[in-house]
């Protein structure tokens, strides 16, 4: 269980929204920031992954989607909410066409606020979410 | 007896040799990189991760297959474990397939990423696996000789410069170096061959992939700088090959072309102090 804390491989899954904070995680893998020194791998199949990253507001035509990816991560697995509109549904709350917050669609570890959030901050979540009491 | 054991130490090498590839790479980018153990951490941790079972068993068998030809690998090359002694032709056979494996178990996958992949795969077999038997016949032919054993060419650069050159560029796309790998490439076609493996069997794909790696790194030293230099020079080909990754396809040409002048001066100047050669 605490293996994944060694080698996290993290995959994204942009559920709708305006792409900036799928730009912002982008940036964690940059020779600025480098989260490769923590083991971490940008993975493009979710099948790989340990930490599955959701930014935007989750749609309804994403929602059922987004399940599915998330039955694909193999366990132990955990999912990190970016940027206001994955947290709380930020600017699009009102909106007709949404199917709400990540957390109303899959269970979600650490939640990252912001819109969007720095680097530093997705780190820090990451991180956060690896070193709680349920992985060790 | 003592060739198991070396042929045993070269899995944990494969690894290390890895670690060190990432880290030469990330000094390319000027990143500090991952630590020097990161492979290692990474194939345990799959190792402990959920176990999927499938009902495809072409789709199951792939990996263990593909384990099966590394191991293969360092049974016959560089040491003889076993006495194995056939001729230098199975080894080429063995690498060819490797990659065919590959194939079927991501056309088994049905996954339409495998498929691309196996494709691309497909077309760039045509090319470069008959290169790679001819570069393999033709040290074999400046030998004289038909298996590992007996090869004991010194420095076959200085004498076959083109085939010298012929095989570092193969093993370009053996090593899936940047403008070869069109079927590994992330942003197109997601994870390629491996898309639907997860857990022990991507483990067990990983340690034979870098197994392999590894083999093609002995191989070239093996090749063009003769027995004696095989293992030393694997990682000095290892670096060779990150500085590529890192650069443009251009710039490696170049920088291949250069390398190459270089050494051949450098084998001359040898064999001219050494006085083997007749001037």
């Amino acid at each position: 269980m605490s293996s994944i804390t060694r080698s996290p491989w993290i995959s994204f899954f942009n559920a709708g929204g305006c792409n900036g904070c799928t730009l912002e995680c982008f940036a964690c893998f940059n020779p600025r920031y480098d989260v490769t020194r923590f083991g971490m791998e940008l993975k493009a199949s979710a099948k790989h992954a340990d930490v599955l990253l959701v930014t935007g507001i989750v749609n309804k035509h994403n929602a059922e989607r987004l399940k599915n990816i998330y039955e694909q991560l193999p366990e132990p697995k955990r999912v990190v909410a970016i940027g206001a509109c994955g947290v709380s549904g930020g600017l699009y709350k009102k909106s007709y066409s949404i199917a709400g917050p990540v957390d109303k669609i899959i269970p979600v570890d650490i939640y990252v606020p912001g819109c969007p959030p720095r680097p530093e901050s997705i780190i820090d979540g990451i991180v956060k979410c690896l070193n709680d009491k349920r992985t060790k | 007896m003592i060739e198991i054991l070396y042929a045993l130490l070269l899995i944990p090498g494969a690894i290390i040799i890895e670690g060190l590839r990432r880290k030469t790479v990330a000094r390319m980018h000027n990143r500090a990189g991952p630590p020097l153990l990161q492979p290692f951490y990474d194939i345990l941790k799959l190792l402990g991760k959920e176990k999927f079972i499938y009902e495809n068993a072409i789709f199951s068998l792939v990996p263990y297959l593909a384990l099966f030809c590394s191991f293969f690998m360092l049974l016959i090359f560089p040491f003889s474990v076993i006495g194995f002694d056939f001729d230098f032709l199975v080894l080429g056979y063995v690498f060819i397939l490797q990659d065919t494996i590959y194939i079927f178990g991501a056309l088994a996958s049905r996954s339409p990423f495998g498929m691309y992949a196996s494709v691309r795969e497909l077309l760039l077999m045509l090319g470069y696996e008959i290169t790679f038997i001819i570069v393999l016949c033709l040290f074999f032919y400046n030998a004289g000789v038909y298996s590992f054993q007996n090869y004991d060419v010194e420095f076959a650069f200085a004498k076959i410069p083109i085939v010298a050159l012929l095989a570092i560029f193969t093993a370009f796309v053996i090593l899936r170096i940047t403008p070869y790998d069109v079927m590994n490439a992330e942003a197109e076609i997601g994870a390629g061959f491996f898309s639907e493996y997860s857990g022990t069997p991507l483990a067990i794909l990983d340690i034979a992939e870098l197994i392999k790696n590894l083999m093609t790194y002995i191989l070239l030293g093996f090749l063009i700088f003769g027995k004696t230099y095989a293992l030393i020079m694997a990682p000095i080909f290892m670096i060779f090959y990150a500085i590529m990754l890192t650069s443009s396809a251009r710039y490696s040409t170049l920088v291949t072309a250069k390398t190459f002048i270089i050494l051949a001066i450098l084998a001359f100047v040898h064999l001219i102090i050494s006085g083997s050669l007749a001037v």
